[in-house]
């Protein structure tokens, strides 16, 4: 195992210089001249050459890139113009929200989803398994932007039974009980397409389990129902679940971003979809960087958890 | 099973299978009517989506001159929406085309050619896959700018790994088939080998893929635009519409509700579609393939089916009139049927017989592990020391399983659970029927596997199944089977998958066994070689039913049934190589479709009119043999 | 003394090693053998003893790591691969495996006509009725699929589309090995047939050691990727030197007792 975990580390030094090399030619390659749109076009040619050289555009990529990846090891991502802030200091600060929101859609994802996904798949064919899967065919096809917004009018505005936004109360708020009452609605909403993705997989992969030899095997040994489905199906389906849940933290974290938006959660989403549209580069290229790092490091996870129920894996 | 060959001849062009799965019917009407009506919008008598008309401004639903309301600007949103929905088709089928067209292009170089050309791609892949999706194409529109075009561009990059990937496996898969390395025999260069015997069996997975992620890509392009990241204004998608009324969604609902409603029915519609087309083109999925096989074989009898006749008591397994049937696609083969058979304390009985002449499902169908469904028992009667099995409750009939009768399989690496050391696995069954504590069953586990003659036990116990070679597994499939000391042991074809040398091992091990404990022990083989080694009686099947019976020594040296004599004719012999091999012409009968009388009659030398008219019963024509054949007794 | 049809000289095989980091496999350690014309040269030996991957490593669809393997004296990989596969063909284990699921059964046979005879349109038409003659199907199967072909009707099709080249040698890798006793006997004697009427040479490959005696004159032992004895069949089996050949007779159960 701790072979296996450190060799599984070494691997994702290579992918995290992937990601800050794609990050990097993503931002590189924009069309235009970033002095130019810095300073506007007012701006004389000699102030232009000047930032250009402050910026070290007028080196080469190569050479931009390894001075670019040396300040990122320093921490220094860079200085967001349109906040006026360093980039590090707003992503650290937006980075607990956005994992909070999609760490407790990623619990009530697997743990909806695998639980729909079983029931069906052992009740195949029966009314449980029909309404789930219509349940299931209707969460995929949601949009999920567009899902808040009715939970919203629903269960805020007239119901009132939630917050409409945020994540604290503005007044008299700020203990856990007021952000998992905050947190309810952004979180199930994200969970929603996520919950069908497992759950159709769960049950496919369950019924493929079932069929197997060693379940007819383990049947013949006497077992019940109950342990030929623990024990012997649902732990190697979970083997081939457990991976497309960590792939799920990757749509999860993207869907954050709409959630975010719908639900104004200060998460580094929205802060994304307002740098965009400010076009203020070195703030997106920091809370994407740092997204995706964190992805790579719950994709390890993953990996991890499926090594220790699968002993074919990394001997 | 034989049978699904002849019964795959028949099958039904794409719309009459598309036809059959109901929910896919819906989805294409819903589309179908979407997308019609999207690209009749010129025609249609609509008002201009972008005129604006402010007294107008977010009238409700039903208002004259706007049956769906009007929106901020007193646009009219029934226009509005149809050429929305236009829009995002449009988009959606593009980028969906293009992340196809590029995806699959790489996936199968990438698989085609291996080595260092796999690894360059994969890994570029691998890098864009490592970025959370959505975030990926949201740097892409960063760096590229809001707009719709720049949108379609980004979904369809972040859509091109997935489409890579799949195609890449397959092509991996496709590659190393026997008729791709046939292709290059026959003196085909790679151009012809990827475009005549790859592609023609990759497009399946490439429109499987396509029509799985086209819903997805017209939600994200729809998300982008609700972001204010795709289309702008004036020109709307049904995303755009959604996030403009955003901020309106307390006053004016509809104006928010009406676009993301149409996305949903969109988007279902294609999904419904898709998943009608994955399960038409993936095979495994066809005919109720995928089913999930229950407990216990279901026992429902025909009606009508005789009465059949009480097994002896003494015998300690007695079978009659046994059929089961499998019912697929509305046709019922009969897999094993009016088979009977008494295996006595300490007896070996071999069945012998070719594919799908019934023999495994006959000893599977004892304790009724025949898979339900497709798989059916329809009539006949199972007795154990006079105790009737197909009238048993479900626990009951766990208690016997595993416990007084005990079976062996076939291929020894996919019967024992992957995740499990095989010590847990023979543990468990002793735990189950002795009620041992987990130490106590882990003891006699390391027992059982001295006693099957696995080296270091003590050790190996804690093995998993993979780690060990196809001997040492059968030998754990042995000891699971001898666990609770059964009376039973039901072998189907255990050693089948194995070497030769490991084969006579086995059957060496079975035999001591047999004589230490007298256990009865029921044997399924297509080797009469195997039966002559280890078997005490045989019985010999052909299209599901028995054909003759007796001891080994009288049946193999006196064959009074055409089809045994004719089969042992085929059998090439060591150290006879001399023997003349006569083969058997043609084939046997599908069981969907057998012969009235006797199933052997279109392949047999002394064949008679009286044959082919009426059935022929299982005959004695000794005290211990009987024989399915009316002309038996004749010389 | 002539030429051998096909000779093997010092032919290796290793998978593994490398970049690769997996464990170096010497799948084929070393072999030599000669087979002349309308000789059946039988290769018995249990999984993994490398017999499969001799087999590929003639035909050309494996490079050896090292060796040569010699067509009439011309050592293959000299000249164009469509002139090795004209003189020498190949017969699969998996009869339907080895058919595209997605041809017909005339287009299977017409491919080595086109590409390593380039015949005309009518000269195939004919040719693969006469091929279809030869392994007793009819004529009517030609435009049908391979799924609607059983296991010993897919296999007569593999035979005749390794004939259609007109070869003098074919390689048979386990051919009858996924058949039921009583096709794997219908296509024995097709081959026998086969070898008779056209003068073929045959290199077969099984581990059933009873087919290869009724079927071989020259057998070779294979076991850890080497040949360990190798000699005429009435020899080989009936006094056989190796241990490992012995361990193998004796493990084979028999009805030779009855």
């Amino acid at each position: 195992m701790l072979s296996y975990t450190l060799r599984r580390l070494a691997m994702i030094v290579p992918v995290l210089f992937g990601i800050s090399v794609i990050v990097f030619l993503i931002m590189a390659l924009i069309p235009g001249d970033p002095a130019l749109a810095i300073l506007g076009s007012f701006a004389t040619p000699d102030n232009v050459a000047k930032l250009r050289q402050d910026l070290g555009l007028d080196r080469s990529l190569v050479e931009q890139y390894v001075v670019w990846l040396g300040n990122l090891a320093h921490g220094d991502f860079g200085r967001s113009y349109s906040l006026n802030r360093p980039v590090i200091d707003e992503v650290r600060e937006r980075l607990g929200p956005t994992l909070l929101l999609a760490g407790a859609s990623l619990l009530l994802c697997t743990v909806l989803g695998l639980a729909a996904g079983v029931v069906s798949a052992i009740r195949q064919y029966g009314w449980q398994d029909k309404i789930l899967t219509l349940l299931v065919l209707i969460g995929l096809s949601t949009p999920s932007f567009w899902l808040g917004l009715i939970l919203v009018l629903v269960f805020s505005v007239q119901l009132k039974w939630f917050p409409v936004s945020g994540m604290y109360a503005i007044y008299g708020g700020g203990d856990t009980l007021d952000l998992l009452w905050h947190l309810a609605l952004p979180a199930i909403t994200l969970a929603v397409v996520a919950t069908g993705v497992i759950a159709r997989l769960t049950r496919s992969t369950m019924l493929e389990v079932l069929r197997q030899d060693f379940v007819r095997t383990a049947r013949a040994k006497g077992l019940d129902e109950r342990t030929v489905i623990r024990k012997h199906a649902l732990r190697n389906a979970l083997v081939n679940i457990v991976p497309i849940i960590g792939i799920q933290t990757g749509f999860v974290l993207g869907g954050a971003v709409y959630i975010e938006t719908v639900f104004q959660w200060p998460g580094i989403g929205r802060m994304l979809v307002t740098a965009i549209s400010t076009r203020d580069i070195l703030l997106v290229q920091g809370g994407v960087l740092v997204v995706a790092a964190c992805y790579v490091l719950i994709n390890l996870a993953a990996d991890l958890v499926q090594h220790m129920l699968d002993p074919r894996i990394g001997t | 099973m034989s049978a699904t060959t002849s019964a795959s001849a028949a099958r039904p062009g794409w719309w009459p299978r598309l036809r059959r799965n109901h929910l896919a019917v819906v989805g294409l009407i819903i589309l179908a009517a979407i997308a019609l009506i999207a690209l009749a919008a010129p025609i249609l008598p609509l008002p201009d989506p972008n005129a604006t008309d402010l007294p107008a401004r977010l009238a409700p639903l039903l208002s004259p001159g706007h049956p769906l309301g009007a929106d901020q600007l007193g646009r009219d949103m029934l226009s509005r929406i149809i050429w929305g929905t236009r829009v995002s088709l449009a988009v959606g089928v593009v980028a969906a085309l293009a992340a196809a067209l590029i995806g699959s292009l790489i996936g199968i170089v990438a698989g085609f050619y291996g080595r260092w050309v796999d690894t360059a791609l994969m890994r570029a892949i691998d890098m864009l896959m490592a970025f959370p999706y959505l975030l990926l194409a949201l740097a892409i529109v960063a760096a590229l700018g809001p707009g719709l075009l720049n949108a379609l561009f980004a979904i369809s990059i972040v859509n091109i790994p997935f489409f890579a990937r799949s195609v890449r496996g397959v092509t991996l898969g496709l590659v190393r088939r026997d008729y791709v390395d046939a292709a290059r025999l026959t003196g085909q260069g790679d151009f012809a080998i990827l475009t005549g015997e790859i592609l023609p069996n990759l497009l399946p997975v490439i429109v499987i893929t396509l029509s799985t992620t086209l819903g997805w890509m017209i939600l994200e392009t729809a998300g982008l635009s609700f972001l204010g990241l795709g289309a702008q204004p004036p020109q709307a998608d049904l995303g755009s519409m959604l996030g403009e009324a955003r901020a309106l969604v307390l006053v004016a609902p509809h104006v928010a509700l009406i676009p993301g409603l149409v996305i949903l029915l969109l988007v279902i519609g294609i999904n419904l579609v898709g998943d009608g087309i994955r399960d038409m083109l993936d095979p495994r999925l066809g005919s109720g393939g995928l089913a999930r096989p229950g407990a216990a074989t279901a026992v429902a009898f025909d009606a009508g089916s005789p009465t059949p006749e009480p097994p002896p008591a003494a015998a300690a397994l007695g079978v009659r009139n046994l059929a089961t049937h499998f019912l697929l696609g509305g046709e019922r083969h009969k897999a094993a049927d009016n088979v009977g058979l008494d295996l006595h304390a300490g007896e070996c009985l071999g069945i012998v017989g070719e594919s799908g002449s019934g023999k495994s499902v006959t000893a599977l169908s004892i304790l009724r592990l025949v898979p339900t469904p497709p798989g059916r028992i329809v009539g006949g009667a199972i007795h154990h020391h006079g105790q009737d099995l197909l009238g048993l409750k479900p626990a009951d009939l766990r208690d016997l399983r595993g416990n007084r009768i005990a079976y062996i399989f076939q291929d020894p690496l996919g019967t024992l659970n992957p995740l499990l050391t095989v010590g847990e696995q023979i543990a468990e069954t002793i735990r189950r029927h002795q009620g041992k504590s987990r130490s106590e069953a882990m003891a006699l586990a390391v027992d059982l596997m001295e006693r099957v003659r696995i080296p270091d036990a003590a050790n190996r116990v804690s093995a998993y199944p993979h780690e060990l070679s196809g001997g040492q597994r059968q030998r754990i499939g042995i000891a699971m089977a001898l666990a609770n000391d059964p009376d039973i042991i039901i072998a189907d074809e255990p050693t089948t998958a194995l070497d030769v040398t490991i084969q006579a091992e086995i059957l060496d091990l079975l035999r001591d066994l047999r004589r230490e404990r007298g256990t009865a022990l029921l044997f399924i083989t297509h080797d009469f070689g195997v039966v002559a080694d280890l078997c005490d009686r045989v019985m010999v099947m052909y299209a599901g039913r028995v054909v003759e019976t007796g001891p080994v020594r009288d049946v193999l040296r006196d064959p009074r049934h055409p089809y045994t004599r004719r089969l042992l004719d085929c059998v090439p012999v060591l150290g006879q190589p001399k023997r003349a091999l006569n083969a058997i012409p043609g084939l046997p009968p599908a069981v969907n479709r057998l012969p009235q009388g006797c199933h052997f009659a279109d392949r047999c030398d002394r064949v008679i009119e009286r044959c082919r008219t009426s059935d022929v019963a299982l005959d004695p024509i000794g005290p211990y043999r009987t024989v399915r054949c009316i002309r038996a007794r004749e010389p | 003394m002539t030429t051998p049809l096909l000779e093997a000289r010092n032919l290796r095989k290793v998978f593994g090693g490398g970049w690769s980091r997996k464990p170096i496999i010497n799948a084929v350690d070393g072999v030599n053998l000669t087979v002349d014309p309308g000789e059946t040269f039988g290769i018995v030996g249990e999984s993994g003893s490398g017999k499969s991957t001799l087999a590929r490593l003639l035909i050309g669809l494996e490079k050896p790591t090292s060796g040569t393997v010699l067509i009439d004296g011309v050592e293959v990989g000299r000249r164009r691969s469509k002139d090795l596969h004209r003189k020498m063909q190949f017969v699969f284990q998996d009869p339907s495996g080895a058919l595209n699921p997605r041809k017909t059964i005339a287009q299977i046979l017409e491919a080595p006509l086109i590409h390593l005879l380039g015949m005309t349109k009518a000269d195939r038409r004919r040719r693969v009725e006469q091929l279809m003659d030869q392994v007793n199907l009819r004529t009517e199967f030609l435009d049908r699929h391979p799924h609607e072909f059983s296991g010993g009707q897919a296999q007569r099709i593999g035979i005749a589309r390794a004939l259609a080249a007109d070869p003098r040698l074919i390689i048979l890798d386990e051919p009858v090995s996924a058949l039921d006793v009583s096709i794997q006997a219908q296509i024995l004697a097709l081959l026998n047939r086969l070898k008779a009427e056209l003068g073929l040479a045959y290199i077969f490959i099984s581990h059933d050691l009873a087919v290869v005696e009724a079927l071989c004159d020259t057998v070779a032992v294979m076991n850890r990727g080497r040949v360990v004895e190798q000699a005429p069949r009435a020899v080989l089996f009936g006094s056989p030197q190796h241990d490992y050949t012995r361990t193998l007779l004796a493990s084979v159960p028999s009805l030779r007792d009855f």
